[in-house]
């Protein structure tokens, strides 16, 4: 049975749609008279709509008698001893509330949890192109990311339908079987029939790789090598390697040992200079992406994190390195909730990223890593509203969520069902507010104790997302003058993906969600970045907007201009940052008539959703050639089934080619990836899980991609590091012809 | 013990203690006077009892650290349902929880199967099927109109969205549900139909232990 779900049929007539409509609502509302007699009359001449508004009538019946389930006996009792815990944790705030405060604060730092999804999706989409596909997997050194599992044994559902898997990787596909409280890794091979091509895997063939014992839900990502798995449950993070003979790992009894030169991880960071690699101390780690080199740089020029480029971060040089044992299964962090997309490997392995926040919310999210050998994962943001969004080789994309105190009109309201909206594309203006917001936030203890936000309750801000580069070697970070969320990058380091729109705060979980928006397509090369501690520099060409009849997020993007440049590089953007060694950017060598060619047309919308601004939760995921890009979006009101696009790259033109997607598939499973020149994904509709056949990339010419940094098109502009750092094969090239 | 929430609008003192004591005992009198049905509810959005405890507990203890976003103590019952709501998607996101059976065929558990869960809710097993297959937020939607009797504009306040958006995403959950259980009757159909022709086939092959080519009937 293919996949391809059948859309409902639309009624050509409208009257049809109307008296369907009115059939539905008459079932438990009275109508207008107007309207009563309308439908009557047309029931009374339309038996297919008479009999449609028997089977609402049915349905309201059967639904109507439902019994309703007994809770179970001991739920007062264990709710009160929850509410007695929650009552002397909030103690020592609770003196210091006023009405109308929440207890909680109003967050408005507070970070989005979809936008987690989205992200998750992405981070995955990106590790599993650059690993799984057989291309990448060629060379020494590529990696093979897994993707994300959640393991709830409660969760099998009565509808036979499918699970998605955890990770397909070369024609091995991994997942988690979980049983009373016992979360298993497991692999084993795929076989897929041709006819349908749906795939499964055949009982007897699967092997325990790894296995974790925990009360609470278990979610797991496996590393690229398959030697490793990031596991992690409501407030712990932890590692264990994995391998044919598993020894259950117990996961509530780990607890992280203390790292020698790191502090605290809840401790503020201390400002210290960027070029500190992450695992050095924990003051560099947990730095802002903010504080950066006194020197611009260009895109292209983004420093290097390679040890020629910073030869006193090298992650060798962590004092702890020699803290922990592969062998052994370790915490890398306690007392934290992950926050947005799920941890990721790097590309090589050696690096674990995530967002993750305080379990008892008293703030908002930080992006942590964990590198080989540390003991634990080191904060290197301290916004408290920062978000993983993804490895781009060895350097992070973060986005950040920030409010600027006394802008008006997007200030979270504490209050149910006043959910205020803001625009997370940030303008210049909302950048520069950016950097004041997240100050604001980084001083306001009061706040960060409560867990508040840092824009003062009752107070107004306006909200915006700026997104960084970060090089956890190094310690520099450099923001992205365009506004977005979420970007991912593709393997090749020519075109991102990346999310605009409106963000809501949301009072109970203390979150900003996506609200309206959409997906972009856009030149990564041309994009422009700057130290991140300058203000943001935007120029038409460079910050390119959504058209302002295309998305709510083009009203952001549309105040966007030089004049609303805050404040203008005091830097030379030309010269390249410290420690960077320039280097030529293949790509823009090899084709700089292909630099976005398209021009004004960049950033390109992607029509992934079924209209404008309705992505809310969504998944990125580029092919290794960077030829190839799947986007799922999620159903409104769904967090696991939505619509699959496949688009195909037209990399001369830089346009995608969205009038013809070699696949369009809704119903299905939020877990994408592609492998072996296939997409792979699971209909929801019937439970199998299914390959898409890519164009075929010949070998020849899609050599393992090298992540390359923004190009701005400076001569001599150079992405060092990035052939530098994973020069294992010449950068990606084009298809011929293509 | 318990007092009506609906006019319950003392006012409450100043001391601070009497204050955090007042919160417990208003979210208590929630608890006694709304748990059953919004543990219902739970249950009936995600089909498993001990996760429905969890989140129903979840809920309340939400409720307790946010009682200051209740504006109007009226309509507390409908903002526990959102709250309850939004544990439900936001636990279901955050955990990126699988409420299917795994494409390996391998168990994940004890999770009831459709057919418990129809006994449970007695609801036909293709109803069940179809109530699954709709997107939740159109199934939140109708549990709570036609099942949890909320209100047009307590429907709106817990799905946050407007009243009118809140009718047209319960005209659309109504007409998905229409068709997802007419594929599902369609579908029950056609495997019964296959299985027939299966039974009738060995019949003429002049298999005599299959009953004569007539396959046993389960009842329905």
């Amino acid at each position: 049975m293919s996949a391809e779900v059948k859309r409902p049929v639309p009624i050509d007539d409208p009257s049809h749609g109307r008296a369907r409509s009115l059939a539905a609502e008459s079932v438990d509302t009275e109508l207008l008279p107007p309207d009563a007699e309308w439908l009557a009359d047309h029931l009374g001449s339309c038996p297919d709509c008479a009999a449609v508004a028997e089977e609402y009538r049915d349905l309201h019946l059967e639904l109507r008698g439902l019994s309703a389930p007994e809770p179970p006996r001991d739920l007062w009792a264990r709710t009160s001893a929850a509410l007695d815990m929650a009552g002397a944790a909030r103690g020592g705030r609770w003196r210091r509330r006023s009405r109308p405060v929440s207890p909680r604060g109003a967050g408005s730092r507070q970070l989005v949890s979809t936008a987690v999804a989205v992200g998750i999706v992405v981070v995955v989409a990106v590790a599993s192109l650059i690993v799984q596909s057989p291309v990448s997997n060629n060379a020494p050194g590529s990696t093979q990311s897994g993707a994300i599992v959640v393991g709830t044994p409660s969760w099998s559902g009565p509808s036979g339908g499918p699970q998605a898997p955890l990770a397909v990787v070369n024609g091995t596909t991994y997942w988690i079987a979980a049983s009373d409280g016992v979360y298993e890794i497991k692999g084993g091979s795929t076989q897929c029939v041709a006819t349908d091509g749906s795939c499964t895997v055949p009982s007897g063939t699967g092997q325990t790789l790894g296995s974790i014992s925990s009360d609470s839900a278990v979610s797991a990502i496996i590393a690229p090598d398959a030697s490793q798995a990031a596991v992690w449950t409501s407030d712990k993070v932890a590692i264990m390697p994995l391998g044919a003979e598993t020894q259950t790992v117990s996961l509530d009894l780990l607890t992280p040992q203390p790292t020698p030169a790191a502090t605290s991880t809840t401790q503020p960071a201390t400002p210290s200079p960027a070029t500190t690699a992450v695992s050095a101390t924990a003051g560099a780690s947990a730095e802002s992406p903010r504080p950066s080199p006194s020197s611009a740089a260009t895109p292209a020029e983004l420093p290097s994190a390679t040890p020629a480029v910073s030869p006193s971060a090298t992650p060798a040089e962590s004092p702890s390195a020699s803290a922990t044992d592969a062998t052994q299964a370790i915490a890398i962090l306690s007392g934290y909730e992950i926050v947005g997309r799920d941890p990721e490997f790097s590309p090589d392995g050696s690096m674990v990223a995530f967002s993750a926040r305080p379990a008892d919310h008293s703030t908002g999210p930080d992006v942590f890593v964990w590198q080989a050998g540390d003991a634990q994962a080191q904060p290197v943001t301290s916004g408290h509203a920062d978000l993983f969004s993804g490895w781009f080789g060895q350097q992070i994309l973060i986005s950040e969520i920030s409010a600027t105190p006394g802008a008006a009109g997007a200030t979270p309201a504490a209050t149910a069902g006043a959910t205020p909206a803001a625009t997370a594309g940030a303008t210049a203006g909302d950048t520069a507010g950016a950097t004041a917001g997240a100050s604001a936030a980084a001083g306001d203890t009061a706040g960060a104790t409560a867990g508040a936000s840092a824009v003062a309750p009752g107070g107004s801000g306006t909200v915006g997302s700026t997104s960084y580069v970060f090089d956890p070697s190094t310690g520099e970070s450099f923001m992205i003058t365009t506004p977005m969320l979420l970007p991912v990058v593709d393997p090749t380091g020519k075109y991102l993906v990346y999310w605009s729109g409106t963000v809501e705060f949301d009072p109970v979980s203390g979150l900003w969600q996506p609200g309206e928006g959409d997906l972009y397509f856009d030149s990564w090369s041309d994009l422009t970045l700057v130290p991140a501690s300058l203000g943001p520099v935007a120029t038409p060409t460079e910050a390119p907007a959504p058209s302002a009849s295309a998305t709510p997020a083009s009203s952001a993007a549309a105040t966007e201009s030089p004049a609303s440049t805050p404040t203008p590089s005091p830097t030379d953007a030309g010269v390249l940052a410290p420690g960077s060694s320039p280097s030529p950017n293949p790509e823009s060598s090899a084709a700089p008539a292909t630099q976005n060619p398209a021009g004004p047309s960049m950033p390109q919308l992607l029509p992934a959703a079924a209209t404008v601004g309705a992505v809310h939760d969504w998944l990125v995921s580029w092919d290794a050639s960077g030829q190839n890009v799947a986007i799922w979006v999620a159903d409104p009101g769904s967090d696991t089934i939505g619509t699959l696009n496949l688009f195909s790259i037209d990399r001369n033109a830089g346009l995608v080619e969205t009038n013809e997607p070699l696949l369009a598939a809704d119903t299905v499973m939020s877990s994408i990836a592609f492998d072996s020149g296939y997409l792979v994904y699971t209909s929801a509709v019937d439970g199998k899980t299914y390959r898409q056949t890519v164009p075929d990339v010949p070998a020849s010419t899609v050599l393992t991609p090298a992540p390359s940094l923004p190009d701005a098109g400076s001569p001599g502009a150079g992405s060092p590091g990035a052939t530098a750092s994973y020069s294992v094969a010449p950068q990606t090239t084009d298809r011929p012809g293509s | 013990m318990f007092i009506n929430t609906t006019t319950w609008h003392v006012e409450r003192g100043v001391s601070l203690e009497s204050e955090a004591s007042a919160d417990r005992t208003f979210i208590e009198e929630l608890f006694a006077l709304h748990h059953a049905e919004i543990y219902a509810y739970i249950f009936r959005m995600v089909r498993d009892a001990d996760v429905a405890a969890d989140f129903a507990q979840d809920t309340f203890i939400k409720a307790y650290r946010a009682q200051d976003s209740l504006e109007d103590r009226a309509k507390a019952r409908a903002w526990l349902y959102q709250i309850a709501h939004r544990v439900v998607l936001d636990e279901m996101r955050r955990r990126r929880i699988v409420r299917f059976l795994p494409w390996t065929g391998e168990s994940y558990g004890a999770a009831p199967s459709a057919e418990h869960l129809a006994m449970e809710m007695r609801l036909s097993g293709p109803l069940a099927r179809a109530l699954v297959r709709i997107p939740d937020r159109q199934r939140a939607a109708l549990l709570l109109a036609e099942v949890h009797d909320l209100t047009g504009l307590e429907l709106a306040d817990t799905l946050g969205v407007s009243h009118v958006a809140a009718r047209a995403l319960l005209t659309r959950a109504r007409e998905s549900l229409r068709q997802a259980l007419a594929d599902e009757k369609r579908q029950e159909k056609d495997r019964e139909a296959a299985i027939d022709a299966a039974y009738s086939e060995q019949a003429r092959a002049g298999d005599p232990r299959r009953h004569g080519g007539r396959r046993p009937r389960s009842g329905r």
